[in-house]
């Protein structure tokens, strides 16, 4: 008996808050706190999740914005990741950068879009690499926070086997600073996701999930509005679960990420078995 | 021979005197421990000897300049990389090492079946051990060991030390040992450096002239446990001028 509640709950315990949620909704509907045009019936807006989901009208818009991330996240991780492991490692070279990154990093990305516009136009390029600007000065953050944050000792160890620069740096510093650097990565992707879905409503942009919103609202298709925002939230929540899961498949060693870990008794066998 | 000569060796970090005019001199493929009270500054005289800290004062000569060192922790999770599996915790970036010595020493130390292993996979002893095996599949010319087996549990030390000198009596590498057990300190070492409270001076050089191979029968022997006694009385001596 007590089973049976327990399986009910870890299969309900996931779903109370969103269905709560859907059914609050549902009142508000119903008792018309709200302008019926802005806050539709929460069941017409689940049928039009169905119903783009099903026509695959937004699939090209979808993969379009999704295009994007990638490809911004990709060019964030390949400059950032480099560069916040050097500017980790040489603690002078950091010093001298700490301001220009804090700064950069401080100027909201979208008051930078038209800036961007004038070196890359206003195509697809301005967009990526608006959002790849603003990812890699977090994964830089990060990567060096990482180098410079992790074991010493490691160092002095190599020092004492004489190990070569290049095998400090790839085989002691940078796994020992993935941890860092995947958090950086985590931030990372959802704000090329913000920024390119923003810079896609702008005017002069034909096509991706942000004009599909903007449309829609403009065209007083509201329940489609919803669904495509949360079709948005859909593509930002599996992008960061597609890392979390590369992560825990990557850094194999610490000890959320394995199981084996605290199994002291399993290690203990092991021993009395060296011994004979 | 001569193996490393240490003169007027002095260390300060700021407003700590940690180490004052240390001298002594080791020969080729002895073992020497260094024994002392907490704090008085062993793992400091460690850390210079190995090369890991260059800022003290004095001289610190090894006869042949290109002798390799190799060092051993007190907690084994500092000289194992927790990403890297055993064999590749041994190899490190060294390209043209010799398996079959990969080989031998995993089979002495009896690792060989966790060669593929994570240090997460082994117990602290093992990682330890890996450590151990480091040293010797690098073939290094001295082995500085900063109380290698405190962190373990009795049994696991007793199993532990013994592999580590089975591997020792093979190739005699130097052994430069730090300790605070005594009873450890006399079994294990050829000449033994005691050293004072902090600042640490060198308060006498004991050697040790028990016959090798030694095992736990010893540490009953009448020669042993005057052994003992002369560093108990240093000891406590030191203590009385305090009081
Ligand atoms: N990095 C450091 N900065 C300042 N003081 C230190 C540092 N490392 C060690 N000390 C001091 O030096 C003394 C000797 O330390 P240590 O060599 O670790 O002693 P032992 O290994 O003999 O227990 C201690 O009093 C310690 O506080
Ligand atoms: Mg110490």
């Amino acid at each position: 008996m007590k089973i049976r509640l327990k399986i009910k709950y870890d299969l309900l315990k996931d779903y109370i808050v969103p269905i709560s949620i859907f059914l609050a909704a549902l009142l508000i509907y119903y008792l018309g706190i709200f302008n019926k045009l802005m806050f539709p019936n929460p069941f017409s807006i689940i049928k039009q999740f169905f119903v783009l989901m099903i026509s695959k009208e937004m699939y090209s818009e979808i993969f379009l914005t999704l295009n994007r991330v990638i490809l911004g996240t990709i060019i964030s991780i390949l400059i950032g990741v480099p560069f916040g492991l050097v500017l980790g490692y040489f603690t002078k070279l950091y010093d001298m950068f700490e301001f220009i990154i804090d700064f950069s990093r401080s100027i909201p990305a979208t008051a930078l879009f038209p800036l961007f516009m004038l070196f890359f136009g206003i195509g697809n390029t301005s967009k990526i690499m608006l959002g790849a600007w603003i990812a890699t000065l977090v994964i830089i953050v990060n990567t060096s926070y990482g180098v410079r944050h992790a074991n010493k000792v490691y160092l002095k160890m190599a020092k004492v086997y004489k190990t070569s620069k290049m095998y400090i740096l790839l085989h002691i510093v940078f796994p020992g600073a993935l941890p860092n650097i995947f958090s950086g990565l985590r931030i990372g992707v959802s704000l090329v996701l913000i920024v390119v879905i923003v810079t896609e409503m702008f005017i002069g942009s034909v096509d991706g999930l942000g004009q599909s919103i903007l449309n829609a609202q403009l065209t007083y298709n509201i329940p489609k509005m919803y669904a495509l925002i949360i079709i948005t939230g859909m593509l930002g929540y599996l992008l960061n679960i597609l890392f979390l899961t590369l992560e825990r498949r990557i850094i194999h060693w610490t000890e959320n990420n394995n199981k084996n870990n605290n199994d002291d008794k399993n290690n203990e066998d092991d021993d009395n078995n060296n011994k004979n | 021979m001569t193996f490393l000569t240490v003169s007027e060796l002095n260390k300060e970090y700021p407003n700590v005197h940690v180490l004052d005019k240390i001298c002594f001199e080791i020969q080729r493929g002895e073992f020497v421990s260094v024994f002392g009270p907490n704090g008085c500054g062993k793992t400091t005289l460690l850390n210079i000897l190995s090369g890991m800290d260059n800022s003290y004062t004095g001289s610190v000569k090894f006869t042949d300049n290109s002798i390799r060192k190799a060092f051993i922790f007190q907690n084994s999770n500092d000289s194992i990389l927790p990403w890297k599996n055993v064999l590749d915790n041994l190899r490190l970036d060294n390209q043209n090492i010799d398996e079959s010595r990969i080989k031998d020493v995993l089979d002495e130390l009896k690792l060989s079946n966790f060669k593929n292993r994570f240090p997460y996979q082994l117990s602290g002893g093992m990682k330890q051990l890996l450590a151990i095996a480091r040293s010797f599949v690098f073939e290094c010319d001295i082995i500085f060991l900063d109380e290698p087996f405190s962190s373990l549990d009795y049994n696991m030390a007793q199993t532990v030390r013994e592999k580590f000198l089975g591997l020792w009596q093979k190739d005699k590498p130097t052994i430069f040992f730090v300790s605070h057990d005594i009873k450890e300190t006399i079994l294990l070492s050829d000449k033994i450096i005691l050293l004072s409270k902090r600042p640490a001076k060198i308060k006498k050089i004991i050697e040790i002239e028990l016959p090798r191979p030694r095992d736990s029968t010893i540490l009953t022997s009448k020669k042993f446990l005057e052994y003992e006694k002369m560093i108990l009385y240093e000891v406590e001596n030191e203590n009385k001028i305090e009081d």
